[in-house]
């Protein structure tokens, strides 16, 4: 085996990149990271010997044996070993310790085998696609590009003040977007980045959890750059020609499609980009920029998990095609 | 009423845990089954065309389209 391939089971990005693994001759194991679990079922340890036993889903794999990890979408997560109920237990009677006993148990287990995979050469990581906006914010002014003017505030009060300095400001997520279905219509429902007016303000309670605000920068294109290994692709989006897109080009104009076209960016931006990436650990995500009327680059967010294939498609990036050359390239030089 | 304060009514949950910027959520599509493949949608007041992915075929509309997809249908 070559390459283990992590994804949920609906992340159609995955079964393209997979095909183009297929088609690249790499032996690799498509792990549903949403529907199997993990087992450790034997591992030996000696000085001169080593073997990992890994069960993954209906099949167990040697980890020694392979070379590659890709971190696609969701999580490698460890089976239950116990189906008892701890719940509201004494720390100190017969099942309060040996609840904490599980607890520890399984702690190891996890550390276990995420070493095991971690310790793989990789792409991603074994997390939800989640990352913190304000760290990232502070990598990025690290690494020498350029933010929009942030607050993270309980209070209403410095909200309209950040509002009177702005003129036009937005809010988003601190971390993934939150989403839901309302199942008696059917209806799928999405956070999205969304401009906040002083009517918004005004309705707001006089404090509130910890939200984010920021600028919104006026843009002449909207940039969706996709980083691996050192290789950037960027797409342009012209989303300000409609009021729906031009917060969050996401909230789709069915009737009149963005214009995506492929862009290059400043070398000057690029080495920014991969000077962050390279703070942030990351080897693989997508990025939102804004190029501003004053031909100012503005870096928004990276996304490790993000979606790509749309703007692949309208720029003919190909970007399956190329995570696959990559993987295969990496395996090559591991083997 | 926001679907979002509606679904924190219905579930009991307070207003006041909840960070603003869920507040903004917005409705973007509508599920669909298998039978509905194919078929028009009425999302935003704006129609959309529901499409799969099938085996290795893309198909997709000629009109506006929505990316909704049933997950089972794209499991390798």
């Amino acid at each position: 085996m070559d390459c283990i391939l992590i994804a949920k089971a609906n992340d159609f990005t995955a079964k393209s990149i997979h095909e183009w693994l297929v088609n690249y001759g790499v032996d690799v194991h498509r792990y549903i990271s949403d529907v199997e679990k993990t087992m450790i079922s034997h591992i030996t340890l000696s000085t001169d010997n080593k073997n990992y036993e890994f069960d993954l889903g209906n099949s167990t794999f040697n980890m020694e044996n392979i070379p590659f990890v890709y971190f696609k979408s969701g999580i490698v997560s460890l089976s239950n070993i116990t189906n008892s109920n701890f719940n509201s237990c004494s720390l100190f009677n017969f099942k309060g310790r040996l609840a904490y006993f599980f607890t520890t148990y399984e702690l190891a287990m996890k550390e276990i085998c995420l070493n095991q995979f971690e310790s793989k050469v990789k792409i991603g990581k074994n997390n939800p696609g989640r990352i913190n906006k304000i760290n990232v914010l502070e990598a990025a002014i690290k690494a020498g590009l350029q933010i929009p003017d942030t607050i993270l505030t309980t209070k209403k009060e410095k909200v309209r003040e950040f509002l009177n300095t702005h003129i036009s400001i937005i809010t988003k997520s601190l971390d993934i977007n939150f989403s839901f279905a309302e199942t008696t219509e059917g209806y799928l429902y999405h956070q999205l980045t969304s401009k906040v007016t002083l009517k918004d303000i005004n309705s707001f309670p006089v404090t509130f959890p910890l939200t984010l605000f920021q600028k919104e920068i006026k843009k002449i294109i909207e940039l969706r750059i996709f980083f691996i290994n050192q290789k950037i692709f960027t797409a342009a989006i012209f989303s300000q020609n409609s009021h729906l897109t031009e917060s969050d080009y996401r909230n789709y104009n069915h009737e009149n499609m963005n214009r995506v076209i492929p862009f290059n960016l400043p070398q000057e931006i690029m080495n920014k980009l991969t000077k962050l990436m390279k703070n942030l650990g990351l080897e693989s995500g997508s990025i939102d920029m804004i190029l501003t009327p004053n031909q100012e680059y503005v870096f928004l967010e990276v996304n490790p998990n993000g979606q790509f294939m749309a703007n692949s498609d309208y720029c003919n990036f190909y970007l399956d095609r190329e995570i696959a050359r990559e993987i295969n390239y990496n395996i090559r030089m591991a083997i | 009423m926001n679907e979002v304060l509606h679904q924190l009514d219905q579930n009991n949950i307070s207003p006041e845990i909840i960070p603003l910027d869920i507040l903004f959520t917005k409705k973007r599509l509508q599920q669909i089954d298998k039978e509905d493949i194919g078929s028009k949608k009425q999302v935003n007041n704006i129609e959309v065309k529901a499409i799969r992915y099938s085996g290795n075929k893309k198909i997709m509309p000629s009109g506006p389209i929505s990316t909704c997809y049933n997950p089972e249908l794209i499991i390798k």
